[in-house]
């Protein structure tokens, strides 16, 4: 009896030992699992996405070794950034910019961190469309534009130029007509497109869809 | 006995399992408001959770005992707490501080105005200056719409707090242009020379300003040209009164510009009546060239040159005991060749050399008398050194050489004026929140031979998040002008003091500026009963600013206000009066909206001024007498289109839409053969009632985003 329970015990405490070495991975594992989840029901709530992006931005500094969470940072805080106002704009792309520029120096050349770095810059044109209209408009498109030529399969690079110049005024050579080229390209490829893993980017297929089957009006 | 160790030990790791709680607030350290979306973690762990819309957190965690607490805020200095997880932590209340580059640089407000797209908190923006309507695309019109101001509508000069036309002084690229209005006729305003797509910052200082400048006892206009074109093609531009066209080209490292610009107002002027008659209505023309070379990897040299050519001749109304009216006949030369290079050494020093050289030549023709000549020659010269060893401390030294020499008709000799100017200034701060500026700058002018060391000090405190108040005093010389200069040399500087307190707060797209400022004059000039520096005045005011880009999304709107006391007793003054060119409250009302998907710009400017002082020879009081007040609203709508595919912009401006009459001063002349001596009252008015442009710019090629088209990816 007292044997069972002295082998219990040593069990136990094995067991919690031997948990605790596994649980780093698994809880960053079951962590960046969690924050995908919250991802997938922020995009329509700016709240919920700031949430988010905290919650990546712990998974960043729990594994500083990975360019994913901070990629998931960055792309949150953008997101987050066309419901702020025009100061917290500033501030929240700034944070944005830095977990963009840290992640690259982990994975440089990284077709989806250019991608998203071209991102970055349509939210800067928000801070002031007069004015960084024409600085930050130019360098989007080559941004995108070197990430497609780094990953010419990725279909987030097509989509977010044609989604940009959708959502530009027609007579600044925006417009749906425009646009279309890019975005059914980018359908094309997001109709192939296989992420390397599940927490690797796999996003903006719907909205693609939605702008292409006019479902999402541009005025 | 073991069984209870044992039973123990197993209770004890339950415990570790046991989930503790975590709660609180976390605020700004400053403002005490609560935070909304910080993020909350155990270092070294993922447990952790986000403020929500007042501040609070809770979660739950497996960590235990002695933990960290990270509490991250973008803007904000990331926090850690101490925090013992053997038990459960409620009321937790963590206070961030704002990384001192997000208090956003602390800048010394006082006395300045800046309209630039690069720095923050800049009161205008260059795209402003061009779309003010009223101003008719002119610099100075602009900045009439800010407080400080006074409009002065038969001179158009720039008139800042009670100090005359000739107390401020234009820099451009850090050079002092002498030639910077076209050729003053009596009574019909001057435009400057130089458009306000030729630069891409404008620096308003109202008073002051940093010991980098000088010759100028109110206000420097500091402007400064783009060091690289935005982008090339060709422009051409068919307005109401006159064409123009240009061409830009960019290389890798070097980009030229070029335009003409022709202009005739006798087509428009026989469409709109004058007030005035012009037997020449104004005409001329005008070309440049510009051109900027990379040097190195962030050097630029810059140089160009521009000439211009224009006529007018008016002919003023007749006083009633007259047989001929008076006219006159203007023709002016004019041209302009600068060169510059701004070289960063090292991580810490910037070299910045200029010089240009200016000569202007105009013929006066009036009815009365022979044609006469007054022309000048201008050469200038500018060295800065700057030492910047982290962004909280500068260091600048540097150097200027003006040489101008003029020669009248009605003076046998030429006037050969020349000033050279060193300064040094320090910028640091002091903490997080504090800035200072200590410059001191001396001068020697070697007409009047004469020197001077004037000692300037600025400082600004941040108070809050988005508020700070600045502060300003200093020593500010000035040579006598040249038309004193041709009678009589044996004169000293003209100075005034400065002290200026400012308060300014910034958020969330507005801005609000109250400024206070006391100014006092020394060694005015007199020429009446001795010819001598025995004047001196005061001017003294309040001010009010406030601009809001906020409230409306396509909408901006901006108010001023201006309260002015100031006497002075100067040249032939017999007493201390407020002086001709003041007005003790000024208001101006700008508000643009843009039509997002018309595509259509509108905006209107109002400016209301009480009424300046006038010479009245019967009036036995000198200077009391007051023009009307002044009225100006003026509208102007864009609509920006697609011409067989180039942009182009249509303008339509309407300046005193209202038709108001506008008085700006009024002139007695005797009335010969009277006795007692009666005069002659004229009112000094505007050419005409209101000035209307119609106007289409083209930019021949640009297709506006086809950039991203053509970039894309096929």
């Amino acid at each position: 009896m007292k044997n069972v329970l002295i082998l219990s015990t040593v069990f136990l405490a094995l067991l919690s030992t031997l948990s605790a070495q596994n649980s780093a991975d698994d809880k960053y594992v079951a962590g960046f699992k969690k924050a995908l989840v919250n991802l997938d029901s922020s995009w329509e709530n700016p709240t919920k996405m700031r949430e988010t992006a905290n919650q990546f931005e712990r998974l960043a500094n729990f594994k500083k070794t990975e360019w994913l969470p901070l990629y998931y940072h960055a792309l949150c805080l953008i997101q987050y950034s066309w419901a702020a106002d025009a100061k917290e704009r500033e501030t929240v792309l700034k944070g944005a910019e830095t977990s963009i520029k840290t992640a690259q120096g982990i994975s440089p050349d990284n077709a989806e961190l250019v991608a998203l770095e071209g991102y970055l810059y349509q939210g800067m044109i928000m801070i002031n469309p007069m004015a960084n209209g024409a600085i930050y408009g130019p360098k989007s498109a080559m941004t995108l534009q070197k990430a497609a030529q780094l990953d010419p399969n990725n279909p987030r690079p097509p989509y977010l130029l044609g989604q940009n110049i959708y959502f530009t005024p027609e007579m600044w050579g925006g417009g749906m007509d425009n646009a279309k080229p890019h975005l059914e390209k980018a359908r094309t490829l997001f109709g192939t497109f296989k992420p390397q893993s599940e927490f690797h980017p796999n996003w903006g297929q719907i909205v693609c869809e939605m702008i292409l089957d006019g479902k999402i009006p541009n005025k | 006995m073991k069984i209870q160790l044992l039973l123990f030990l197993c209770t004890f790791s339950l415990s570790l399992f046991a989930q503790k709680t975590v709660s609180g607030i976390v605020i700004d350290k400053l403002s005490k408001e609560p935070l909304i979306g910080a993020s909350i973690g155990i270092e070294g762990g993922l447990d952790g959770a986000s403020t929500d819309s007042i501040g609070h957190f809770r979660f739950t965690t497996d960590e235990t005992g002695p933990q960290i607490l990270q509490v991250s805020y973008l803007g904000y200095q990331t926090a850690k707490v101490q925090l013992d997880l053997t038990q459960n932590q409620a009321n937790l209340r963590i206070s961030l501080e704002e990384t001192p580059t997000d208090i956003g640089e602390v800048v010394i407000s006082a006395g300045a105005f800046e309209a630039s797209d690069e720095k923050k908190g800049t009161v205008l923006l260059p795209l402003d200056i061009v779309t003010i309507p009223g101003a008719n695309g002119d610099i100075t019109g602009a900045l009439n719409t800010l407080p400080g101001t006074t409009v002065n509508g038969e001179s158009g000069q720039l008139i800042v707090r009670g100090g005359a036309a000739n107390e401020t002084r234009i820099y451009i690229d850090g050079m002092a242009v002498r030639n910077y209005y076209t050729s003053p006729a009596p009574d019909v305003p001057v435009r400057s020379r130089f458009s306000p797509f030729q630069f891409k910052g404008t620096n308003f200082a109202s008073g002051g300003y940093s010991a980098e400048y000088g010759q100028a006892m109110s206000s420097a206009l500091i402007l400064n040209t783009p060091d690289w074109p935005t982008q090339g093609g060709t422009n051409v531009g068919i307005n109401s009164i006159g064409l123009n066209a240009g061409k830009t080209f960019i290389q890798e490292r070097h980009a030229i510009s070029t335009g003409i610009n022709y202009f005739n107002l006798s087509p428009y002027m026989s469409l709109i009546k004058q007030d005035l008659d012009f037997p020449t209505a104004p005409q001329g023309g005008s070309a440049f060239a510009e051109g900027r070379i990379k040097s190195g990897d962030l050097g630029i040299i810059k140089y160009g040159g521009q000439a211009s050519f224009n006529k007018v001749s008016i002919a003023y109304p007749k006083a009633p005991y007259e047989t001929d009216a008076f006219s006159m006949s203007i023709t002016n030369k004019n041209t302009r060749a600068y060169a510059s290079w701004r070289q960063p050494v090292s991580d810490e020093w910037t070299l910045y050399a200029a010089g240009q050289f200016e000569t202007n030549n105009d013929q006066f023709t009036p009815s009365t008398f022979s044609t006469f000549e007054v022309k000048n020659q201008a050469a200038s010269g500018r060295f800065n050194a700057s030492w910047a060893p982290n962004n909280r401390f500068r260091w600048r030294n540097g150097g200027e050489y003006n040489w101008v020499k003029i020669q009248s008709d009605f003076y046998p000799d030429p006037l050969n004026m020349s000033t050279a100017a060193v300064f040094s200034e320090v910028e640091t701060y002091a903490g997080d929140r504090l800035v200072v500026r200590a410059g001191l700058r001396g001068e020697r002018d070697f007409l009047i031979e004469k020197s001077n060391l004037a000692p300037r000090l600025s400082a600004a405190f941040k108070t809050g998040k988005d508020a700070q108040i600045s502060a300003s005093w200093g020593h500010f010389y000035q040579t006598p002008v040249d038309s004193l200069l041709f009678r009589n040399t044996n004169l000293d500087f003209e100075r005034a003091q400065h002290y200026i307190l400012n308060y300014q707060v910034t958020r969330n797209g507005r801005i609000f500026r109250l400024e206070g400022f006391y100014k006092k004059y020394d060694n005015l000039v007199r020429t009446v009963p001795v010819f001598n520096n025995s004047g001196n005045g005061f001017a003294q005011g309040v001010e009010l600013f406030f601009r809001d880009r906020k409230t409306l999304q396509w909408g901006d709107y901006w108010l001023s206000y201006s309260f002015l006391d100031t006497r002075r007793i100067h040249r032939a003054y017999p007493i201390s009066a407020m002086p001709e060119f003041a007005a003790r409250h000024n208001a101006s009302l700008v508000f643009k909206y843009f039509f997002s998907k018309k595509q259509i710009s509108t905006s209107m400017s109002y400016t209301v001024q009480s009424g300046r002082p006038y010479f009245n020879p019967q009036n036995p009081e000198f200077l009391a007498d007051r023009t009307p007040t002044y009225h100006n609203l003026s509208v102007q709508v864009a609509k920006l289109t697609s011409i067989w595919d180039n942009f182009t912009v249509l303008v339509l401006s309407v300046n005193n839409v209202l038709w108001l009459k506008q008085v700006y001063t009024y002139r007695y002349t005797a009335i010969p053969g009277t006795n007692p001596q009666d005069y002659y009252k004229q009112e000094i008015v505007p050419p005409a009632r209101g000035f209307i442009f119609v106007g289409a710019f083209m930019n021949i090629g640009d297709k506006r985003k086809t950039v991203t088209k053509e970039e894309a990816l096929e």
